[in-house]
């Protein structure tokens, strides 16, 4: 069942002589539980096409579908409820709301959305994360991998139909990597999330069932791994 | 609670300095705008209970109605209560006001007394239909002196003039007005022409503050009435074959009173009216009396159409209904709510500044916050009401308090002024206190409220206009043109690289550093132009006013063709000055040569200058005032001043001493200037052309203004600005006369006077009275001869009749000379208001104080102008101060935000090995580029500011244009101060930061 389509995403920054196309007529298909890896040098494009797969950014040109729906078609109010639903978004720097605990801020979609917290749900991503006795702890007193496994909570929180990854193992050690990427492969297998994750580590692209390689704004590889 | 608020909540902990520093700013607006409505509604309520005190507590009233229409006022549906008084009728009292010859006997009931504005000053209300309480001013104006205890038996009828019957409200018909009155009769019949008068009457009433506009008042009721006494001799003699006797008592019963009080002279009863109102209680065994009633309405708004329809003579408590709020449309409300919608504007203006850079600080902080929600799918209108949330919260603490504040601060402040007031309020004494109202307080409340919402929806606005991408990425801030943070190379060596940062930082983030900057503009153009703003309300209300070497007047004025007994009113004056309080005092004769024609030749340069004195004019008139001092006064005058008196006390050939200065504006000083009248400094005036000038209709302006009404004083710019005018009509005139003088000689008389420089209305009351009396000097001489001295003159002289020549002889000098026109009395004492009550008490009894003589308490005129000036200086000052915390807390709140968002960049440089000198030196440069960039916007726009204001007052006041400098020292040396505290304070904080945490620390 395909969850995730893009058509022909173009975007252009500046003009004229500055004119930058950071996304030159990219389009692929993701099907409902894939795990892809998207990879790339610096430059190449692949953080413009995560955020506007998540609906953060506009493309200049081009459409995006998910779960059959035009995203872009929507106005603003209704893109940010699409991404409070349907999106999962993790950052390489957590960007977790400080004020906030642990609790809040894996809620914290749910809460902006007024529905009450499913509490079933909300113990076992806390199990799963390893976060058990934490939920009141603010991020300043976590770690690193610690933060970045709440922000992997608050993505999977609402079960949205994509979780979208910008390279969320960048800032962490080798020990802390392996087990972020344990994590998303668990949620993969156990809810059959779909995953989009942007890498530049070899590693974890090699545990993705899919990788899409990009570069100058292209996808120049596009290769579905044999299991 | 939902997630957003919990939020907000959250970073308003955060930010404690922050979310404080904006509640104090909340706190200062809200206390600021209650202020000014709470003010509002105490003025409003000082006001009422003023023509409460003076008027009564009533809407409407029916002067002269029977019993039936009694009952039918008493039982209407729309009145809530009736007050009434049986009119008993009036008495022939002997009093010495021709025009005020009866007293008025009225029964009142119980809530009459209570409600109608009886203030008793002895004795006891009456309890009986027996017993009687007399006004007060039926001795000091009436000259009919009774005691508590006194039996009146009084003769009681009703007055009638052709038939028809008069009541309070028609004044007296003077047998010698009935030609006058004729015409005015006609018109009287119509029902409308008495409301107005009575409507008039109230009027005098709101104006009157003090015994001395009453006392004027009547004087010009009867002075008026003196004038047209002449008239009928200009008239043809047919009319006079007309004259029918004016109008008649008639008498249907009489009756016997005690007296058992005296009660202060009551405002129902009219300036003009025929009687001395009197009351006893209301008879109820008597039914065929006619009535006044006093009502108050259920509605009071339908007062007017109730009076109206009614077709009854009645009349509206106008100032009641205006100062209860009944009758909104009201030239008193548009300037009071106009004067408060400014302040409040500024206020708010002040307020949104300092609140709005406050959310905006905090907005921009949160921006990244805002996108990484966004991000996560919360969308613009959440976001937005974060913003709101934060907002209400702020105001929730704030507005609360600072409406407390307020009203505690506007309820100290007038327990303090209160008493300030009261000189306002005249005899009342009525002090202003604090009076709250619900719409006071919801008004505040809104407004308050409003200014806290602008502030927080304009930042909101921005917050929510970039994108989440753009917000996670803080790409906004970052882009940096490469140009514009290019700095001169002589910043780098005079300030070093740390300089050279500032520097750059301030380039690079202008947006950030311009709301400091902005608000710092604001404050200093605020506090400059508030403080010139009262510097010249102050000014201009203390020009008009100059203390005068006396605090008592009392002029006793010479009848026509009346032997002056100089032993009885030396008897009477050494009496007086003997009073408790009196601790210097003096009387003085005075002549008055009005118009006396100066040759030119012998005026100082400067007054033809002045005067722009054509060629051909010959003559000037100037008014020439002669006084006669008691001679051992005198003697000590001459040993002061090391005269000798052997030259000025010989009464073989007198020697005057005088003063001969005239004020003028001299604009290279921008101020008024005393310049010599004459050229010499020993003059000789022939005296024998005087008397050719008041063989034609003379025009004599006593100028008595100067002596008792500052208001009008000559050096009263605004005056003298119209002075001036007339004094360049005159010279119109007096072109034109050149070319006829002989005919018009009268007119120039009349146009070129130095004195007529009084427009008051006091002078022109008194203007004809000397008409009525025959000053004819004694010709034993023909020139008067005076030195010119430049001292002061004595006790009394200095103040009064500027612009004329004011010569002093001794008394024993002065009789042989000349007759005089008044004798004057001038006391300065310790306790002015008790020393006037004893003098008053005094001359009553001797009965000198009716008619055309005069007391006057000058001190409490003044009073009423340094009230004036010290309540303007405390709510002016009181409100700089507000406006100038409001701008602190403004310039704290920025500066220190500012420091905290740029905390990381501060951790990287100290990680590279900036030394705390090296911040030192950073920040003290950035302080001194806040300071000035904000000096060089602020100074010149308050200077424009405080321009236009000049401009506004110099419309009303003479006054010079001139730049508060110690507010502008004031002004640099604060923003200076108040930014260098502000980087001590946040940098202090930031000093203490571990550089690695704060660079790890990626949510700041």
């Amino acid at each position: 069942m395909e969850i995730l389509r893009a058509e022909n995403l173009t975007k252009i920054y500046g003009s004229g002589a500055n004119e930058v196309r950071a996304l030159d007529g990219v389009s692929f298909s993701v099907e409902k539980g894939e795990f892809i890896a998207i990879v790339g040098p610096s430059g190449s494009g692949k953080s413009t096409l995560l955020h506007i797969l998540g609906g953060v950014d506009r493309p200049t040109s081009g459409k995006v579908y998910m779960d059959g729906q035009d995203v872009f078609a929507q106005n603003e109010e209704q893109l940010a409820i699409f991404r409070r639903r349907q999106v999962g978004l993790i950052y390489q720097f957590y960007n977790l709301i400080p004020v906030l605990n642990v609790r809040e801020n894996i809620t914290l979609p749910v809460l902006m959305d007024g529905r009450k917290v499913n509490e079933e749900r909300f113990n076992e991503l806390i199990s799963v994360l390893n976060l058990k006795g934490k939920e009141n702890f603010l991020p300043h007193q976590l770690s690193g991998g610690q933060q970045q496994r709440v922000s992997i909570g608050r993505a999977l929180m609402n079960a949205p139909a994509v979780v979208l990854a910008d390279e969320p193992t960048g800032n962490l050690d080798s020990k802390n990597r392996q087990e972020i990427i344990e994590l998303l492969k668990i949620s993969n297998k156990k809810y059959n999330q779909t995953i989009i994750v942007i890498t530049h580590d070899e590693n974890i692209a090699l545990q993705a069932d899919r990788i899409i390689a990009i570069e100058d704004g292209k996808i120049t590889h596009d290769e579905v791994m044999k299991r | 609670m939902n997630i957003f608020m919990k939020l907000t909540i959250k970073y308003l902990s955060m930010n404690k300095t922050r979310t404080i520093v904006t509640i104090i700013g909340v706190i200062l607006s809200a206390a600021m705008i209650t202020a000014v409505t709470t003010l509002i509604s105490s003025l409003q309520y000082y006001l009422l209970q003023n023509v409460i005190y003076i008027e009564g507590d009533w809407h409407g009233a029916f002067y002269d109605i029977d019993t039936e229409t009694l009952q039918k006022v008493k039982h209407d549906d729309k009145i809530e209560s009736a007050a009434v008084a049986e009119n008993i009728g009036y008495a022939n009292i002997g009093s010495s006001n021709e025009y005020k010859p009866y007293l008025f006997i009225m029964g009142a009931d119980d809530l009459f007394m209570e409600r109608m504005p009886i203030h008793l000053v002895s004795g006891r209300l009456p309890q009986t239909p027996e017993e009687i309480i007399l006004p007060e001013h039926l001795a000091y104006n009436g000259g009919v002196v009774y005691k508590i205890g006194d039996v009146l038996h009084l003769e009681i009828g009703e007055r009638y003039y052709k038939g028809q019957k008069l009541i309070q409200t028609n004044s007296y018909v003077h047998p010698d007005d009935v030609i006058d009155r004729a015409d005015l009769d006609e018109n009287d019949n119509s029902p409308n022409s008495d409301a107005n008068a009575a409507d008039r009457d109230i009027s005098y009433d709101a104006d009157d503050g003090d015994e001395i506009t009453r006392n004027a008042d009547e004087n010009k009721v009867i002075r008026n009435n003196i004038n047209s006494e002449t008239k009928p001799e200009t008239k043809s003699e047919e009319s006079k074959e007309n004259l029918i006797a004016g109008e008649e008592l008639v008498i249907k019963e009489s009756r016997t009173y005690t007296v058992v009080g005296f009660y202060e002279r009551p405002g129902f009863e009219n300036y003009s009216a025929p009687g001395y109102t009197a009351i006893t209680k209301m008879d109820y065994s008597r039914a065929l009396e006619t009535y006044a009633v006093y009502f108050k309405m259920n509605n009071p708004r339908e007062t007017f159409n109730y009076v109206d329809n009614s077709g009854l003579q009645g009349t509206v408590n106008r100032d009641y209904l205006m100062f209860s709020g009944y009758s909104r449309y009201d030239i008193f409300y548009v300037i009071l709510y106009s004067l408060a919608a400014i302040l409040i504007g500024l206020i708010m203006f002040g307020s949104v500044s300092l609140i709005y850079n406050a959310f905006a600080i905090s907005v921009s902080e949160r921006t990244k916050q805002f996108g990484l929600l966004a991000s996560i799918g919360a969308t613009k209108r959440q976001s937005r009401k974060m913003v709101l949330y934060e907002a209400l919260f702020v105001s929730f603490i704030g507005i609360p308090l600072g409406i407390l504040s307020g009203i505690i601060g506007i309820g100290i402040t007038l327990s303090l002024l209160g008493e300030e007031f009261s000189s306002f309020s005249g005899s009342s004494g009525l002090t202003m206190k604090l009076y709250v109202t619900i719409e006071s307080i919801i008004a505040a409340c809104v407004i308050a409220l409003i200014t806290v919402l602008i502030s927080a929806w304009i930042p909101s606005k921005r917050a929510t206009k970039i994108t989440p991408i753009d917000a996670i990425r803080l790409s906004k801030d970052i882009v940096v043109n490469p140009g514009e943070v290019k700095t001169s190379k002589i910043t780098y060596k005079l300030f070093g690289l740390e300089g050279m940062i500032a520097k750059k930082h301030f380039k690079r983030s202008r947006k950030k550093y311009r709301a400091t900057i902005v608000s710092l503009f604001i404050s200093i153009v605020l506090f400059i132009s508030t403080i010139s703003f009262c510097t010249y309300l102050t000014d201009s209300i203390t020009s008009v006013f100059q203390d005068s070497d006396y605090d008592i007047i009392y002029r006793y004025v010479f009848k026509k063709g009346e032997s002056i007994d100089l032993s009885e009113l030396t008897r009477v004056y050494s009496e007086l000055s003997a009073a408790d309080g009196v601790f210097s005092s003096n009387y003085v004769l005075t002549n008055t040569l009005s118009d006396f024609k100066i040759p030119k030749s012998m005026l100082s340069n400067e007054f033809v200058e002045y005067f722009n004195l054509p060629e051909e004019t010959t003559e000037v008139p100037i008014n020439i005032i002669i006084y006669g001092i008691a001679d051992d006064v005198y003697k000590n005058y001459l040993k002061e001043n090391n005269l000798k008196e052997e030259i000025y006390m010989d009464e073989s050939n007198p020697k005057g001493m005088a003063q001969a200065l005239i004020s003028r504006f001299d604009p290279a000083l921008q101020r008024y200037v005393k310049i010599p009248i004459f050229k010499e400094n020993t003059i000789i005036l022939d005296y024998k052309d005087y008397d050719e000038i008041r063989d034609g209709q003379a025009f004599e302006n006593d100028s008595w203004t100067n002596e008792n009404d500052n208001l009008t004083n000559e050096n009263d710019s605004q005056t003298l600005k119209n002075g001036n005018q007339t004094f360049e009509n005159g010279n119109q005139t007096l072109k034109n006369d050149s070319q006829n003088i002989e005919e018009n000689d009268n007119r120039t008389a009349e146009n070129f006077s130095l004195t007529n420089k009084d427009n008051s209305q006091v002078s022109q009351i008194i203007e004809n009275n000397s008409q009525t009396r025959e000053n004819r000097q004694n010709l034993s001489f023909k020139s008067l001869t005076f030195d010119i001295t430049d001292k002061d003159l004595v006790l009394g002289l200095n103040e009064s009749f500027n612009n004329s020549v004011k010569i002093m002889y001794p008394i024993s000098v002065y009789q042989e000379l000349f007759n005089a026109d008044y004798c004057t009395f001038f006391f300065k004492t310790k306790t002015h208001a008790e020393t006037y009550d004893i003098i008053k008490n005094s001359l009553t009894a001797k009965g000198m104080l009716s008619g055309e003589h005069t007391l006057v308490n000058v001190y409490e005129i003044h009073e009423t102008e340094r009230s004036m000036v010290i309540i303007i200086k405390v709510f002016s000052y009181g409100f700089i101060t507000l406006i100038s915390l409001i701008a602190i807390a403004n310039v704290f709140n920025t500066i220190s935000t500012n420091i905290m968002l740029r905390r990381r960049e501060f951790a990287m440089l100290k990680s590279v090995g900036m030394t705390s000198k090296g911040f030192n030196k950073m920040m003290n440069f950035e302080c001194i580029l806040y300071g000035f960039k904000s000096l060089a916007w602020g100074i010149p726009a308050a200077f424009g500011v405080t321009w236009l204001i000049y401009q506004n007052i110099a419309r009303g006041y003479d006054t010079r244009f001139y730049i508060p400098w110690e507010a502008v020292a004031i002004a640099i040396c604060s923003v200076f101060v108040v930014v260098f505290a502000t980087m001590v304070y946040s940098m202090r904080k930031i000093k203490r930061d571990n550089p690695i945490d704060a660079l790890k620390n990626e949510n700041l």
